[in-house]
């Protein structure tokens, strides 16, 4: 240190630096912060929402064209299955690929008796 | 220092108050401009065609489904050389490739190659990869059972509207409702769906369940063809009910169509003889007579009337019989089908109540059968019958029926005197649930035990009459058989005939009622010998079809429910019709029709 005539020595009393808390900035960042956290998760809630609402319309799009290539898929096969039902088609295959024949009277058991099919019986005065 | 500050917030004021007012314009002022432009770039609505409904038959088999076909177009400016293009393509779709060339070079952005091609033929397409040629989705309308029920299904347009049948008497049950629905399009083309946007759904059609059994109608149109082919005959018709209901349960005509190709036949073809043709029932016609006359208990079954052996003569004009018969009793009549025996009960009859019973009978109006197109036959009014109509009305001249009419006055006589509507379809399938459609039974026009002696005569027939073709082994069967002579021009041919049987089976409870109906046989024409055997060989795999055990009896008697003819009216029966008027004493004259289509002249058998 340089000693001059007019240097005096002095204790010096700050040594220690006391911080004071300034608790209404504390506050004020406190509020900012939380306005700030709201804000944002809401936007972050948002824009995830529009994003799932995004992947599930395209999803259900999908969805909707499977379901509409199955049920026509669906009517393709019921058509099909109605050809190949029809009786002039298995009457033709039974006569001439397998070689069948209708069976005569004496040949028939007759268990129901029902008649045309969702009918009622004919009437007997 | 201070000056370059404030000029600088001038000009940045001025910046954001542009940008402010520019965002204002756009946003606000232009709104709706934007925001049609907008949707119109993101969102697109889609036609939601709905699907036509599928028509069953009695066991729920698939009559008619629509299924979605690729439909081939192309964007001429895309097509790089149209005349190869129209080369390739008219060999796979055996088209005209001249005409293809001249569509693809059109200045067009759209023009329709082929429309609803089977999955083969648009796989077929599909592997030619010519540019310029794309696919869209369409509803075809199939039937897979081919020509099965034609005329009773009918058949649908290009744009999917009934044109013919149950599609077009159902059209706007089985057409459905259009809807719609808004997607967004994102910059891909990606379609997405959102629930903001507007959705109409479409409503798909409702199904049909129809009261005929594809089985059944196999074997009717099976047989009547035979039939047809088998007698060279121009065509053929033939109609079943259920009696007890008036369910149909076939309607048949031949030459038929295939619905899938409908275009490929004259509309003649198309259309359902057994409801929409009429014409003169001759000998089957004479039950009504009877019926009429056992209804007013004029005379028993057992009666005899004397058939003049062979030919009566009423105002002047000669009725010959197709045999000389002498006495026969009223059950023989019918049995042997003597025009005279049954002109001698219209004479006891009177015409006023040979009217009422055809009336009752429900000729000469429609059935009320929902199908399109129905004839109601040709009765004319009392006032304007001559005075011979009652002769010749009663075997079944000078009235047109069709066959259907004819089938439900059997199915009187089968079910006990009701009258019933035939119908055809049974339940419809809508979104709010299965509507079954309840019969209608009408009026009794007979009475029960009339019916039934009746039904016991028309076994007569079956079995020493005029219809012993008619005969099925193990099952009682009662008919009537016709031969009617045609009217060409203006007179009953001698050698052009329509044959007909109309039967019920099993007799003691009978199920099955139709009639057979043949125009122009050849060389046979007795309904007796190419319509009764028809039947025969129907009701011969119906029957056991259906399960029904078979009822054959030992022939029953049947005690008489009439009172014994008076002596009065055995006098009449026995010394010939009453006397004349003074003004129809003219000689026999050559017969000719009076007008249009019903004309006099001898009845068939």
């Amino acid at each position: 240190m340089v000693r001059t005539s007019y240097a005096k020595s002095r204790p010096v009393h700050n040594r220690y630096l006391v911080r004071e808390r300034d608790r209404s900035l504390l506050m004020e960042f406190g509020r900012v912060a939380a306005a700030i956290l709201v804000v944002g998760t809401a936007l972050l809630g948002y824009t995830w929402l529009h994003l799932s609402l995004l992947e599930s319309g395209y999803a259900v799009g999908d969805l909707q064209q499977r379901l509409v290539e199955l049920e026509r898929r669906e009517r393709h096969l019921r058509l099909e299955a109605a050809y190949l039902s029809s009786p002039a088609r298995l009457e033709k295959w039974a006569v001439e690929e397998l070689g069948m024949a209708a069976p005569r009277l004496d040949q028939m058991h007759f268990i129901h008796d029902e008649g045309p099919p969702g009918r009622g019986r004919g009437v007997l005065q | 220092m201070k000056t370059r500050a404030l000029l600088v917030m001038i000009f940045v004021s001025l910046w954001v108050a542009g940008l402010s007012a520019r965002l204002y314009h756009l946003q606000v002022t232009k709104h709706d401009h934007y925001q049609v432009l907008a949707s119109n770039q993101q969102q697109r609505v889609l036609d939601l065609e709905p699907p036509r409904g599928t028509i069953y038959d009695a066991r729920g088999r698939v009559l008619a489904v629509s299924v979605e076909v690729e439909s081939a177009f192309a964007v001429p400016r895309e097509v790089e050389d149209p005349a190869e293009a129209a080369l390739a393509l008219a060999e796979v779709l055996d088209l005209d490739a001249d005409r293809l060339e001249e569509r693809l070079r059109q200045n067009l952005d759209f023009v329709f190659v082929a429309r609803k091609l089977d999955p083969p033929l648009a796989a077929a397409v599909a592997r030619l990869d010519i540019p310029g040629i794309h696919f869209l989705k369409e509803s075809k309308r199939y039937y897979p059972m081919g020509d099965l029920a034609a005329s009773v299904l009918g058949f649908v347009g290009t744009d999917h509207k009934g044109l013919a049948g149950l599609e077009a008497q159902y059209d706007t049950l089985v057409a459905g409702t259009p809807g719609s629905r808004t997607v967004m399009r994102d910059a891909h083309r990606q379609t997405l769906l959102s629930p903001k946007l507007a959705f109409v759904e479409a409503e798909p059609g409702a199904d049909l369940h129809l009261t005929l059994d594809a089985a059944v109608q196999h074997i009717v149109e099976k047989e009547l063809a035979a039939a047809v082919e088998k007698y060279s005959a121009k065509s053929g018709t033939a109609a079943f009910l259920d009696p007890s209901t008036g369910e149909v349960i076939a309607l048949a005509g031949y030459p038929t169509f295939d619905p899938n190709h409908f275009s490929r036949v004259s509309e003649a073809v198309w259309r359902n003889r057994a409801v929409q043709d009429s014409y003169e029932p001759g000998s089957t016609f004479k039950v009504i007579t009877t019926a009429a006359v056992l209804e007013h208990h004029l005379l028993s079954p057992d009666d005899l009337l004397y058939c003049e052996m062979g030919g009566i003569t009423l105002a002047g004009q000669r009725i010959r019989d197709h045999h000389p018969f002498g006495e026969l009793t009223v059950r023989q009549v019918l049995a042997k089908s003597s025009n005279v025996g049954v002109i001698k009960l219209s004479l006891l009859l009177g015409e006023e109540r040979l009217f009422k019973a055809i009336q009752d009978f429900g000729f000469g109006r429609r059935t009320g059968i929902d199908l399109p197109g129905e004839s109601a036959g040709i009765v004319r009014p009392l006032e304007s019958w001559a005075a011979l109509s009652k002769a010749y009305v009663s075997f079944g001249q000078e009235v047109s029926v069709t066959p259907l009419q004819m089938a439900r006055s059997l199915a009187v006589v089968a079910n006990g005197g009701n009258l019933v509507t035939p119908h055809v379809v049974r339940a419809v399938d809508e979104l709010g649930g299965l509507r079954s459609i309840a019969p209608l039974v009408g009026d009794r026009v007979l009475d029960p035990v009339v019916a039934y002696e009746l039904r016991s005569m028309l076994a007569g027939v079956v079995e020493e009459g005029t219809a012993k073709l008619a005969r099925v082994e193990g099952y009682g069967v009662g008919g009537k058989t016709g031969t009617a002579q045609k009217v060409i021009n203006r007179r009953y041919s001698q050698t052009r005939f329509i044959a007909s049987f109309m039967g019920m089976a099993p007799l003691d409870n009978p199920r099955l009622v139709g009639i057979i109906v043949l125009d122009e046989p050849r060389p046979l024409y007795h309904g007796g010998q190419v319509a009764a055997p028809t039947f025969a060989a129907i009701a011969r795999q119906v029957l056991p079809y259906w399960d029904v055990a078979p009822d054959r009896l030992p022939p029953k008697e049947i005690p008489s429910p009439f009172a014994p003819v008076s002596p009065l009216q055995l006098v009449e029966l026995e010394s010939g019709p009453a006397p004349l008027p003074e003004e129809a004493r003219f000689g026999v004259q050559e017969i000719v029709p009076s007008d249009g289509a019903l004309a006099f002249g001898e009845g068939g058998r």
